[in-house]
């Protein structure tokens, strides 16, 4: 493998934290972004090991595409700093470490399938041709066919070979999945996957269909409303959260509140503790979607990080600018 | 992993990346191939009509040189023999070959800038911006600032080539067969003749160019920019008209009343010269005709042919600045980064 900085491959050791000493591939402080007047991010600070497939969730607007559009260099922070392994995110030998699948998968539409996989060749010096080919072979897509005339899945698959041909340390997906058919979804996730384990790349991938997720990330950044709302291991954040069900009324420790919905006489509550609480709660470890969902119906009430340093046992907890590292 | 997935590959095939290649030469050499792909359509078209504007002058100088020889062969050296039947048959065709000249060839040179900024320079980057390829092309492994370079050069430089070709021929076809010509009047200030004449008309593709540029990027609307790129040259061509013939002193002489300015010399204003000697604009006769009743002489204002090289330079001086900064402004843009995503949806 020609890339040596990164950590043992996520899916070997999901739940080991990164070595200290291993930069992480992505690591923000106090970073914000400003359009004309409205922050579209504000005060993130957080951290993703490399090695990791980190999943961003958020709803519609809240700042993902411009969190993934900063690493990719291609939108400059107001405030705050962004590092890529250890270095300044403008550094120029990064260029060639990272790539990047915008939302709309842009891409040449006079260019055939052949051509879109020689620009990658010509403008990227690690290019891996076959790697590339194959990706394009799988989707069963001819070589001559126009960019313009594949249907928005094809496209997809074009732009993700383009991304991978690349070589990266890093891929940053922005929505990747969003428009193809469950197959084509199972292949590439399962290549993406692989590249992962195999060369201990690390995937950031934005996504809000929350069921394609599961299986795939080993690290969870939420954002909400511009900003970081967790940031962590995912088995060490669902660890630290419990779903439970108790009668209405029941009292519960202060700040551990994440949502609550009130069915009759019983609620729900998602809590963010992973002790067990006294009184008459049922329930237990939420699975990823009950956590998400849960926390992208509670109103935002501060930026929050919940911290995911220690082993499964430590409870997430919350600090005003904590790293999870 | 599910079979269909890329795994054997890769530990089948230990990537052993051979030592990179030196990576600025190999690169710079490489965005030639994407720009050449991108522009293939264009630089054909330019070729085209290239090809077809030279082979259209070549045949007008190479005919009217023949017309000419047997106008001489025939003995009508002068006008005065002209008006015999047999000259005038002679004649008749070189008038009609230098009307092709003077009627379709300059107007259609004229507008060469105005093309070029429209239609090479406008969709260049508004294309890449409306359909978001920028950032397909600015998350590659090259600098946004070299991408720019190299995407802009290739077109650029080869519409200019064109430009200068054509320039080059309408002045050499102009000086020999329709300036020296036995019939066509056609001074070198007139509207349609100065623009296409010189160095001029390849300035004026210059700034087109950089305006369209300058203009795609701002409005990435590649319609938009296309129409208006042609309005802003339309304008500035205008303007500097206008101004023209400010850029260089201009040569007053009193003449008496019904003189005119030396032969091919451009007028920019004339009036007449009171008894008293003052010099007053014509309009401050009307209504006091009383005043220049007694009027013998005029005063006029205008450049000799020998302007006609200064007045060149200085506008070509002007629009080289203004390219500088058009450019340097579209360079300074794409390295300012942060517009690539803010005009699509973020989500």
């Amino acid at each position: 493998m020609n890339n040596p900085t990164n950590t043992p491959p996520a899916s070997a050791a999901p739940s080991i934290p990164a070595a200290p000493q291993a930069p992480a591939a992505l690591a923000a402080d106090g970073l914000g972004k400003r359009y004309r007047r409205d922050w579209a991010l504000r005060d993130c600070t957080f951290a993703v090991p490399a090695g990791r497939i980190c999943g961003v969730v958020g709803a519609n607007g809240a700042g993902k595409s411009t969190l993934l559009g900063i690493a990719a260099r291609l939108l400059t922070p107001t405030e705050g700093e962004l590092r890529v392994f250890g270095e300044p995110s403008t550094t120029d030998d990064l260029r060639g470490r990272i790539a990047y699948v915008a939302q709309d998968k842009p891409l040449y539409p006079g260019f055939t399938v052949a051509e879109t996989l020689r620009l990658g060749q010509e403008l990227n010096p690690a290019w891996d041709q076959d790697f590339a080919q194959q990706i394009i072979d799988q989707g069963e897509l001819r070589p001559k066919a126009k960019i313009g005339s594949l249907s928005g899945g094809q496209r997809t698959r074009v732009t993700l070979a383009l991304a991978l041909g690349k070589r990266p340390d890093l891929l940053l997906l922005d929505e990747p999945m969003a428009d193809l058919d469950p197959l084509a979804r199972h292949q590439l996730m399962g290549t993406l996957m692989a590249e992962a384990a195999e060369r201990g790349t690390t995937i950031v991938l934005s996504s809000h269909l929350l069921p394609e997720l599961d299986g795939v990330i080993d690290h969870l950044l939420l954002v909400q409303s511009g900003r970081v709302r967790l940031c962590g291991d995912l088995e060490d954040l669902l660890d630290g959260h419990q779903l439970l069900t108790g009668p209405a009324g029941t009292a519960l420790p202060t700040g551990v509140l994440v949502e609550q919905r009130s069915t009759g006489r019983r609620v729900d509550v998602l809590v963010r503790t992973g002790e067990p609480l006294d009184g008459p709660w049922e329930g237990g470890r939420p699975s990823l979607e009950e956590l998400l969902l849960g926390y992208l119906r509670a109103p935002l009430t501060a930026p929050v990080t919940a911290g995911a340093t220690a082993g499964p046992a430590a409870q997430a907890q919350t600090t005003e600018n904590g790293i999870a590292a | 992993m599910t079979t269909d997935v890329l795994t054997e590959r890769a530990a089948a095939a230990p990537a052993a990346p051979a030592a990179p290649e030196p990576p600025t030469r190999r690169r710079r050499g490489r965005l030639l191939w994407l720009t050449w792909r991108q522009s293939r359509i264009t630089l054909w078209a330019i070729a085209g009509l290239l090809v077809l504007a030279s082979a259209t002058l070549l045949w007008l100088h190479f005919s009217l040189q023949q017309m000419v020889d047997d106008l001489d062969r025939a003995g009508c050296h002068d006008s005065d023999s002209w008006s015999t039947i047999n000259c005038w048959s002679l004649i008749d065709p070189i008038d009609r070959r230098s009307v092709v000249y003077t009627q379709w060839l300059q107007p259609a040179a004229a507008a060469v800038p105005l093309l070029l900024g429209m239609f090479v320079g406008a969709p260049l980057l508004a294309q890449e911006y409306e359909r978001g390829t920028v950032r397909l092309a600015w998350t590659q492994s090259v600098s946004p600032l070299r991408w720019l370079g190299a995407r802009i050069a290739l077109p650029g430089l080869v519409a200019l080539a064109a430009a200068g070709v054509l320039a080059v021929l309408m002045t050499w076809v102009w000086w020999v067969d329709i300036a020296h010509g036995p019939v066509a009047f056609d001074p070198p200030f007139q509207s349609f003749t100065y623009p296409v004449l010189g160095v001029v008309p390849v300035a004026w593709s210059l700034f087109a160019l950089a305006l369209g540029l300058l203009v795609g990027q701002l409005l990435r609307r590649t319609v938009a920019a296309i129409l208006v790129t042609g309005v802003l040259v339309a304008a500035a061509h205008g303007l500097v008209r206008w101004t023209r013939p400010f850029f260089y002193p201009t040569v007053k002489e009193v003449v008496p009343l019904n003189g005119w300015q030396p032969h091919n010399a451009w007028l920019v204003d004339r009036g007449p010269v009171l008894a008293d000697g003052r010099w007053v604009s014509t309009d401050s006769c009307r209504g006091h005709w009383e005043r220049c009743a007694s009027t013998t002489h005029s005063w006029i204002e205008y450049h000799p042919a020998d302007h006609f090289v200064p007045i060149q330079l200085v506008e070509t001086g002007l629009l080289v600045a203004l390219t500088a900064a058009a450019l340097a402004l579209v360079f300074h843009r794409a390295r300012r980064d942060g517009h690539a995503l803010r005009a699509t949806r973020r989500a």
